[in-house]
């Protein structure tokens, strides 16, 4: 289960780093709601490595030790080659992590933008301006 | 709101504008880089067009910072990274610019651009069609025949284009990049090709185009510098030819496995938002 941890405004702009050009397709804003970021923990489960963007299934902690899956939308894959990430390095050897995201606007559950993600050794990876 | 980036992009366009001036006078005066004379002998007789070329597809704003510990900054980095050097695909197309429209077709235009969301195929995964691809990502050339490979976010892409003078296929069907046939214009390989659907634009925002179509394209290579130019000509909606330019860099970096595009996002967009789509 996701913990919304703070409204967050102005956002919408910082996004304008994200996706200016070619491999944008549509604009976050349009599908998820950039006013309420929330942070999940789990382990990364699949990636859907694939364009216009990647997909992370994300298997969030729950209360009570329920786990959810997530589908997290983050950039397309060109932009993370050209990061020199590749699909084994976002799954993490299936540490714990902590991700960053955005839930849908239209209400799809477990369906959010990855902003952050930060495995337990520490390192991260960043897809969206910090606040 | 169609592109919330508009005060950024234009700052953008003008650095690249500057970027891109200085690297066309360096072409104009023949000052090619360094290390490419090799690369410039004639193949059978024309210009080596062989090799990747990446004209930046689309993503050139972005400066990812490997951090330390392993960490990445894929984008939204701090500070801000400094000034690239000028490359190819550092510059803008010098002559980027939205097709002129016969006035009777300019509503559709705005239609199906205030309907982008659900008329643009390129948001769907569907062709980018020709022009709107760009420069071919990898050239074969081969006696008689260039073959250009395209590695674009809705999918793989190949044309072949005779170059040995045979005729034009009479069985080719229509399709979103055109039946193709080259020849040589002195150091230019000219391609011209007909013969295309209409479900694609030439660029964003509704830049629609009838199967009367025709596009010229001219690649013209100078050093480790693709000059790339399509020219469109439509003239039952266009009022004159419209014409779009980009700059690719050779590298070293070869083309990976294609990547599936799957259109499983725009479906969960509430309010008819995008950004715009160049190539």
């Amino acid at each position: 289960m996701a913990v919304p941890v703070r409204t967050q405004t102005g956002v919408a702009l910082a996004l304008a780093a994200l996706a200016p050009a070619g491999f944008a397709h549509h604009s976050v804003g349009g599908e998820f709601n950039v006013h309420r970021k929330m942070t999940l923990t789990g382990v990364v489960s699949a990636i859907e490595w694939a364009n216009p963007h990647i997909y992370v299934h994300f298997e969030a902690q729950g209360p009570g030790g329920s786990v959810a899956e997530w589908r997290l939308e983050t950039v397309p894959v060109a932009m993370m080659r050209k990061a020199g990430l590749t699909k084994a390095m976002l799954m993490g050897n299936a540490e714990t992590a902590t991700v960053d995201i955005y839930p849908a606007r239209d209400g799809t559950p477990r369906l959010g933008y990855m902003l952050k993600i930060t495995y337990q050794d520490g390192h991260h990876y960043q897809f969206a301006p910090d606040d | 709101m169609r592109h919330p980036h508009t005060a950024r992009g234009d700052r953008r366009a003008t650095l690249g504008a500057a970027a891109g001036a200085l690297l066309w006078a360096m072409i104009g005066t023949g000052a090619a880089p360094q290390g490419a004379s090799a690369q410039d002998a004639a193949a059978h007789g024309h210009p080596d067009l062989n090799g990747t070329w990446d004209h930046g597809a689309g993503i050139d704003f972005l400066h990812p910072q490997q951090l330390a510990g392993g960490s990445v900054c894929v984008a939204g980095c701090e500070p801000a990274p400094p000034p690239r050097p000028v490359t190819a695909h550092a510059a803008p197309p010098p002559s980027a610019s939205f097709p002129h429209y016969r006035p009777q077709f300019l509503a559709k235009v705005r239609w199906l651009s205030d309907h982008q969301l659900q008329s643009d195929g390129v948001l769907h995964c569907r062709s980018p069609g020709l022009p709107r691809i760009g420069p071919p990502d990898k050239i074969v050339q081969i006696p008689g025949e260039v073959v250009f490979l395209y590695d674009d976010v809705s999918g793989a892409f190949w044309r072949i284009i005779p170059t040995d003078g045979r005729p034009r296929r009479t069985d080719a069907e229509d399709s979103t990049l055109g039946d193709a046939v080259g020849h040589w214009e002195g150091d230019t390989l000219v391609v011209v090709s007909t013969g295309f659907t209409e479900d694609t634009w030439l660029t964003d925002n509704g830049a629609f185009h009838t199967r009367a179509m025709r596009v010229t394209e001219r690649l013209r290579r100078r050093g480790d510098v693709l000059e790339w130019q399509a020219t469109v000509e439509d003239p039952t909606v266009l009022a004159e030819p419209w014409t779009t330019t980009h700059l690719a860099q050779r590298t070293r970096k070869e083309l990976v496995e294609p990547t599936p595009c799957v259109d499983q996002d725009i479906s969960h967009v509430v309010d008819n938002t995008h950004h715009d789509n160049p190539r």
